[in-house]
């Protein structure tokens, strides 16, 4: 199954995640609730969806999900994308 | 390697860098913090001439399609990408961002440098950018940037 996200949806998941847009630059950065540092670009400028392959190497290289699939149900808020239910795992 | 102590370094600095220049590396030894890290004084040619081996890759990861209209380029070693609706803007991007993040990860080292958050590798490209001093000509230029476009 393919999963789209926005920009938004982007800016959204980083919040989640306890970062914060760094002064008027396109970085984001801070550390989750699972103790993790994180730092992901985001292109407040840019509407519409995310392409598959930069989706793919935000959840993983910077966002430190385990796959896209993790981080649609974190972002949707579900039981099993919540930090600390049995089924929400960060890659290392 | 020459270790020298802070109070005798700052009666010398003058005499220290110019045996720096010509390429000598100094230790600079603080008696007072004996667990911190040794710190050098070194030439910065020879750390440019070292930052040159950090070499750029890239991979167009997106291209124009049914559920997105623009180029992603995504550089492998930092993780920065540019997003376009051309090749050309999305380079431009990238020149931004990059740029960017230099400029957050200098201003935040500790938090970039502990071996936790996996950036610490990302040091000595930046370094690279942040000697271009915002000069986006010559980080099109050192970032080979021309060769992504030639794809």
């Amino acid at each position: 199954m393919g999963y789209t996200f926005t920009w938004d949806d982007i800016e959204k998941i980083c919040r989640k995640l306890g970062m914060k847009r760094q002064g008027k630059t396109a970085v984001w950065k801070g550390v989750g609730p699972d103790g993790v540092k994180r730092s992901c670009i985001i292109h407040a400028k840019h509407k519409g969806n995310v392409g598959s392959g930069l989706a793919l190497k935000n959840a993983i290289k910077e966002l430190k999900f385990a796959s896209v699939e993790e981080m649609y149900r974190f972002l949707k808020g579900s039981r099993f994308g919540q930090p600390g239910s049995a089924c929400f795992s960060f890659s290392s | 390697m020459p270790s020298v102590p802070v109070h005798e370094a700052k009666n010398k600095l003058s005499a220290l860098r110019r045996e720096a220049v010509i390429g000598k590396e100094f230790l600079l030894a603080d008696a007072k913090r004996k667990d911190d890290q040794p710190v050098s004084l070194i030439s910065t040619v020879l750390l440019d001439e070292l930052c040159e081996t950090k070499t750029f890759s890239y991979e167009w990861i997106d291209g124009p399609g049914k559920e997105n209209d623009h180029y992603s380029l995504y550089n492998l070693e930092t993780g920065v990408y540019g997003v376009g609706p051309t090749k050309m803007e999305a380079v431009e991007d990238f020149i931004d961002n990059i740029i960017d993040y230099a400029g957050v990860y200098f201003d935040d080292l500790p938090f970039y440098l502990s071996s936790s958050g996996g950036r610490r590798e990302h040091y000595w490209y930046l370094r690279r950018v942040l000697r271009c001093e915002g000069d986006r000509e010559r980080i099109y230029r050192i970032l080979d940037l021309d060769k992504v476009l030639a794809v």
